[in-house]
């Protein structure tokens, strides 16, 4: 279970201007749960997504994970919590362009010191259907093709959580689709908890539970 | 234009960090090479002067033992070049100076010339004669006329001059034709050149014929001192070296701008994607780049100047304007490189759209360490940026390797500068005969001289010691051939010194005949000879001055002994004092040269102290009259020596004064090692600058890369690792083919080395260094919020 207890964050615009993204936001998250945070952009969607996934700190309040609090983790100790436990989709996919997309979606286990479990990495080229893609460096996949690659990268080293940030915003109807059932089969077959931020209601819609922000707060 | 500079400053103040490490970089770069070019100008203009003054009174000494006057060609004096005549005409000896060239001022002054009729020559083809030269071979040439000489062993048989004045017949140097050695201010005699006159001329420009020519080392010239200095003091070797530092601090400066270059790519892209032509793009960047590198190159010409002005006092016009034409070339030159790269990359619109990827070129490098995976492929990948950080680090770490080189071989010529009195450089060849031992001697400077004589009102006069040399005798038999012999020996038994220590001294001793030349001008006391040659008594010789002593009055006496044979310096230089008692005033009339010379020669050896007013009267400068005691060959002598004076004479005590010489050549040498310093340390600064700046601004653009490395669970010491590899490999090949080629120049260049290691040490200090930048910066990125890079 993932618990938010009173998380705020501020940022500073100069001295004595500071802007609240998150004021007091609390909610839980159960385990194998599917959750969509909706809002209006500057609602504070991908503040909350960064704090939820460690690569931003709040101002204040205290989010856990079970029973680790991952606000008092030293950056070392949370890189690897991180590194073990989360999995992270954007909207741009973020992907490295350097390297293939073989390399892109092992590079976290890899980075961990370890192999990729071949089970996995086998189901999640079959079902993402990347198989005739691996060597390819991103610059030559589309953008649907790029963040099933992003999926893969973000599920290699089989988090629980997965975090989305508008997973779907750069693609078309038809790739967008493909993502979204992806997802709900992470979650509904693979039992992982799955956390989207998204702007699109009839995607949102599909899901359970609905959480959405407005200046910071949930409402 | 306006709308153009409106969004150039709009970006510039959103772009605040960037714009500001591009403004710091080019402004410290700027401020190390202000300082190193203004230095380098303030030292070459500056140090001939300051190093005549300093490493001799005179420019330079040169000889002639010539016959004739036939190597009158073989020098290109530009100053006052004075050749012994001794050629014979009409069978008449003839002993008398020509001078020939551009009589300079000081030289004149210091041979104490002066034209009786007519001028001093004032260009090569003009001569001046001494009277009875004159006299003797041109009786029907008046002023104005031409004169031909013999040149013997010239291509020319016969050079015309213009005689152009008669000179005086020069009494002021002693001049003694008797065969008896002149004892002379400023003028060294002995061994093989013994018909030859050492005077000290100014020699300036080009001196061939340099076998002929010698330099005192310890009165080393500004040019013999650059030659040594390679690569720091000499016109030539100071041009070069701003020239490099020119072109390295622009290759500097390119490599920053290329990076930062890039960093703008994007907004560029979306300015031409909304219809900005090529032309205001080209603007857009040339002023942006204007903005920062003007005000920077400025403040950093300041800076630096400031530096120099601090260390040295002033800073040269020349160096202003040479840093105000860099500035307005490193201006264009950037300008117009960056101008080019933004047409080569915005010329089409469809080029707007970003660098959307890295080419698939280098997909091939793999490797199982995901660290050196994406190492090696941004590597591969991103090699211009890369290339343009390998670039300016090797060029550093090249001309650091030489840099360290010329300065471990300048300290060693700095401790050779350190040598006052080399005499083996100067006797090495020469055959020298006994007695003629007191050639051997050199003066003390006039600065030494005050130091002693500033000790206290007791210090009257310097006494002058003689090294007597057994070894290299041309006499056959023993060391003296006449009666003197004998007395010595029994001087030396009574004495109690053993027949070995016969060589080493003879300190005091008087033989028969100057002890009946100076009883017959005796006006008080009595000659104590014993006394005398044990060195506890001196007889005053008067002149009726003001600084008078009488019998019974104790004086001190100072000398100079050099501590340690095998390096001589002022460092190891010991003044001795002794305390002596005068027993016997005398009054000597001086009335002939011939007297004078042989009674400056007993007197002086025999202990006779000689008032200022005295030494006046015979024309001898008494600052010169001090001797550095030093042995040429066998350097355990002067222990000996020493040891015997300690040893017999218990009133000797040594004293450590200061020389006011030594505090100026402390100066000197200081100023030429802070400028090898300075240049050693600004070329690291200027690479390290830019290799920092340049992996930084790397990092800067790659940030949402690492963001999503970080975000994926890289640690900090993954990070690290990271930059490391990626850095490193173009780091560690630019280190050792800079060092390995700045090696292989200072073989070519025959520059003296001290040792490999200097460089490797130096290599390896920059290595630890980039590394050490390196983590900085990955601390740095570590530091920054992943949300932040990823956004």
């Amino acid at each position: 279970m993932i618990t938010i207890n009173e998380v705020k964050k501020c940022y500073t615009l100069g001295e004595n201007n500071s802007v609240p993204a998150l004021d007091g936001v609390s909610f839980e998250i159960n385990d194998g749960e599917l959750v969509f945070v909706m809002g209006k952009s500057g609602s504070g969607k991908s503040t909350l997504l960064h704090i939820l996934g460690g690569i931003d700190r709040p101002t204040s309040g205290i989010i856990k994970y079970g029973d680790i609090e991952i606000t008092s983790l030293s950056e070392r100790k949370l890189a690897l919590f991180r590194r073990d436990n989360i999995g992270f989709v954007f909207q741009d996919y973020n992907l490295v362009p350097e390297l293939t997309a073989s390399e892109n979606i092992k590079y976290p286990v890899l980075l961990a010191g370890r192999k990729p479990d071949r089970r996995l990495w086998e189901h999640l080229i079959s079902t993402l259907e990347l198989g005739d893609r691996l060597e390819h460096l991103p610059s030559q996949l589309s953008g649907g093709q790029q963040q099933r690659v992003a999926i893969a990268r973000a599920l290699i080293s089989d988090p629980q959580v997965i975090l989305c940030d508008e997973p779907t915003g750069n693609l078309d109807s038809e790739a967008a689709e493909n993502v979204q059932n992806m997802l709900f089969r992470l979650n509904s077959d693979l039992k992982k908890t799955v956390v989207i931020v998204t702007h699109d209601s009839d995607f949102a819609r599909k899901g359970k539970r609905t959480i959405t922000l407005m200046d910071g707060r949930i409402t | 234009m306006k709308l153009i500079t409106h969004y150039v400053l709009r970006n510039m103040s959103l772009h605040r960090a960037r714009s500001i490490g591009a403004f710091l970089a080019y402004l410290v770069i700027m401020v190390f090479f202000a300082a190193e070019l203004s230095m380098l100008d303030d030292f070459r203009i500056s140090n001939e002067t300051a190093l005549d003054g300093i490493f001799g009174t005179h420019d330079g000494i040169f000889c002639t033992e010539t016959p004739n006057v036939e190597q009158y060609g073989d020098f290109e004096a530009t100053g006052v070049m004075a050749v012994k005549f001794t050629g014979t005409k009409d069978s008449e000896i003839t002993d008398r100076l020509i001078i020939a060239g551009n009589a300079d001022d000081t030289a004149v002054n210091l041979c104490s010339i002066t034209a009786v009729e007519g001028r001093l020559p004032k260009t090569e083809n003009e001569i001046a004669l001494e009277r009875s030269l004159h006299d003797i071979l041109f009786p029907n040439s008046a002023v104005g006329d031409n004169i031909s000489i013999n040149i013997t062993s010239s291509e020319k048989s016969q050079a015309v001059f213009l005689l152009c004045g008669i000179v005086n017949d020069f009494s002021g140097y002693q001049w003694d034709s008797s065969g008896n050695k002149p004892e002379m201010p400023n003028a060294l005699v002995g061994g093989k050149c013994v018909d030859a006159m050492y005077y000290f001329v100014s020699v300036k420009g080009n001196v061939t014929g340099t076998d002929r020519a010698v330099f005192l080392p310890n009165q080393r010239n500004s040019l013999d001192l650059m030659n040594s200095m390679f690569g720091i003091s000499s016109d030539n070797s100071a041009a070069i070296l701003s020239v490099v530092l020119i072109m390295f601090v622009l290759i500097s400066f390119v490599a920053v701008l290329f990076v930062f270059s890039r960093m703008n790519g994007k907004e560029l892209g979306v300015l031409r994607s909304a219809g900005f032509d090529e032309k205001s793009v080209s603007a857009i960047s040339a002023i942006r780049l204007s903005l920062l590198i003007v005000p920077a190159l400025i403040l950093g010409a300041v800076g630096g100047c400031a530096i120099t002005m601090i260390r040295a006092g002033m800073v040269h016009c020349i160096s202003i304007i040479k840093l105000a034409a860099f500035i307005v070339f490193s201006v264009v030159i950037l300008c117009v490189a960056e101008i080019y790269w933004v047409k080569k990359g915005f010329r089409r619109p469809v080029n707007c759209e970003l660098r959307k990827s890295p080419p698939k070129t280098g997909v091939k490098v793999t490797s199982s360490d995901p660290i050196w995976l994406y190492s090696l492929r941004s590597y591969i990948m991103n090699g211009q940026e890369i290339s343009a950080c390998a670039v300016t680090t090797f060029l550093a770490v090249m001309l650091l390797s030489i840099s360290v080189s010329v300065n471990a071989q300048m300290r060693s010529t700095i401790l050779q500068m350190e040598r006052p009195y080399d005499m083996s450089v100067l006797f090495t060849d020469r055959t020298v005969t006994t007695l003629n031992v007191s050639r051997y001697n050199a003066g003390l400077s006039e600065q030494e001289f005050q130091a002693l004589k500033n000790k206290g009102a007791d210090v009257i006069g310097i006494k002058r010691q003689y090294v007597y040399e057994l070894g290299v005798s041309d006499d056959s038999g023993d060391i003296y051939s006449d009666s003197r012999n004998d007395d010595i020996k029994q001087d030396m038994e009574r004495l109690g010194f053993s027949d070995q220590d016969i060589f080493a001294l003879r300190i005091n001793g008087l033989d028969d005949d100057s002890v009946n030349y100076i009883s017959g001008h005796i006006i008080d006391g009595e000659i104590d000879r014993i006394g005398l040659q044990t060195g506890t008594q001196a007889i005053w010789v008067s002149s009726g001055g003001a600084d008078e002593h009488s019998v019974g009055d104790v004086i001190r006496l100072g000398f100079v002994v050099n501590s340690d044979p095998d390096e001589p310096s002022y460092d190891k230089m010991k003044y001795y004092e002794i305390s002596v008692t005068i027993c016997a005033v005398a009054n000597f009339p001086f009335d002939s040269p011939d007297r004078k010379a042989r009674a400056l020669y007993d007197c002086i050896e025999g202990g006779l102290i000689w008032s200022d007013k005295a030494f006046e009267n015979i024309g001898i400068q008494k600052g010169y009259d001090a001797v550095y005691l030093w042995f040429p060959e066998d350097n355990s002598a002067v222990y000996r020596l020493i040891n015997d004076f300690q040893s017999h004479y218990g009133s000797l005590f040594h004293t450590t004064d200061y020389m006011h010489e030594q505090q100026v050549r402390t100066e000197i040498t200081s100023q030429i090692e802070m400028v090898s310093v300075v240049f050693i340390s600004g070329i690291a600064a200027v690479s390290l600058i830019s290799f920092a700046v340049v992996t930084a601004s790397r990092a800067a653009q790659r940030r949402k890369v690492y963001g999503y490395l970080r975000a994926a669970g890289l640690t900090g010491w993954q990070m690290f690792r990271l930059l490391m590899a990626e850095n490193g490999i173009s780091i560690a090949v630019s280190i050792l083919s800079g060092a390995v080629l700045g090696w292989l120049l200072v073989c070519f260049l025959q520059i003296p080395m001290s040792g490999g290691w200097l460089i490797a040490v130096m290599a390896a200090g920059y290595a630890v260094v980039t590394a050490c930048v390196c983590a900085i910066i990955a601390y740095r990125i570590c530091r920054v919020s992943i949300a932040e890079c990823i956004r």
